[in-house]
């Protein structure tokens, strides 16, 4: 008798700690689908790493040239710059000097490059975009450019 | 009887089980789980925005760090401020022992020398209120560093025969129009950029012209670069 009741409870702990398990194992399996949109997508961050970005569709959608290189009033030891920023796409970049005008046209992100002569001194560059549709984009650029110590 | 027991007990112990498998098991595990990704979010959230702020900070001591330069006309010096008309709004310059003047004739020369009305570039290091320290005091003419170039599009409607004139009407000013003189420093460029000769203009050719006023006569301009366009 001693033995039969032995037997009973330990299957009967059995069967009961045996349904639990399945049932966690069942909702376990479900929580991670059910879970996912709970979880806020988090970036690690590493040293050097996080670049800012500039939107530029924002600045195409205003119409407006954005020198990202070089910063206005910057001076500069060099006499050649690469003059770097965005504006309408498929517009004509016209950059003009004192003494010179270069030439430039925006890709399909809007983005341009030109390289320009440097004059001693200040040197005020005006820089025109022209969109396909004649419109006239303008804005000013100051740069010197001194060899001396600052 | 025995039966009845054995099937007691069994029912009894599996029930048991089942409560004591669920107190242990499901709200531990969870509030665990749950505090872990809430504390990695917390730290992540504080490491973003450590990083943010230092490539703020960075930027922020690039800018002054780099050497600035503004050019204007003095308006107003006291001691050792000075404010110049830096394009129709005041900048303020600081200057002090270290600063450097140079006359127009590039020689040095001193802080007294410098007065109201004087066109000046200045170059130094911005502060955090906007002033700028001046290193350097360089006096200058302002009309030989203007640049009065402008960017005109529009169609060529006379050529003169007589002269090296032509005029132009824009694009999107046609109540405007403008009398542009050509000569041997004007450079004539087609749209994929290769050289032309200004023989080849005629009227109706739509171009973009980079123009100076000229100085002599007056609604007068002079061409410094041509580039047709498709018509």
């Amino acid at each position: 008798m001693i033995k039969e009741l032995f037997l009973a409870i330990i299957l009967g702990a059995l069967l009961g700690f045996g349904v639990t398990g399945g049932y966690f194992a069942l909702q376990k399996n479900k929580t991670p689908s059910n879970n996912t949109n709970n979880i806020t997508p988090t970036m690690t961050v590493e040293a050097n790493q996080v670049t800012p970005t500039v939107d530029i569709s924002q600045n195409q959608e205003n119409n407006k040239i954005v020198i990202t290189s070089p910063e206005n009033n910057t001076i500069v030891s060099t006499s050649k710059i690469a003059i770097k920023g965005s504006a309408p796409v498929n517009s004509t970049i016209i950059i003009t000097t004192l003494k010179n005008s270069y030439t430039a046209v925006t890709d399909s992100s809007g983005s341009f490059t030109s390289t320009i002569d440097l004059e001693s001194g200040v040197n005020e560059i005006n820089l025109t975009a022209i969109e396909s549709d004649d419109n006239q984009i303008e804005t000013q650029l100051s740069i010197t450019y001194s060899t001396a110590k600052i | 009887m025995k039966t009845l027991v054995i099937i007691f007990l069994f029912l009894i112990s599996a029930t048991n089980s089942l409560a004591v498998s669920n107190e242990v098991a499901t709200p531990a595990a969870d509030k665990n789980n749950l505090q872990d990704i809430q504390k990695i979010r917390e730290v992540v959230q504080q490491k973003v925005k450590e990083k943010l702020q230092q490539i703020g900070d960075d930027s922020e001591k690039k800018d002054t760090n780099s050497p600035k330069s503004f050019v204007g006309t003095i308006t107003q010096i006291n001691g050792t401020q000075i404010t110049i008309d830096y394009k129709n709004s005041p900048k303020s310059l600081s200057v002090d022992d270290t600063t450097v003047f140079i006359d127009a004739k590039k020689n040095k020369t001193q802080l007294d020398k410098i007065k109201v009305g004087q066109d000046v570039l200045a170059m130094g290091y911005l502060n955090s209120d906007d002033t700028l320290t001046v290193k350097r005091l360089i006096i200058s003419d302002l009309k030989t560093i203007t640049n009065n170039n402008q960017v005109i599009i529009g169609k060529i409607v006379d050529i003169s025969k007589s002269s090296p004139i032509f005029v132009l009407i824009p694009s999107k000013n046609k109540n405007n129009q403008f009398q542009i003189k050509t000569d041997t420093t004007t450079t004539v460029f087609n749209k994929s950029n290769t050289k032309s000769d200004i023989k080849n203009l005629v009227s109706g050719d739509k171009v973009i012209v980079v123009i100076t006023p000229d100085q002599k006569i007056a609604k007068t301009f002079s061409a410094l670069k041509i580039i047709t366009q498709d018509k």
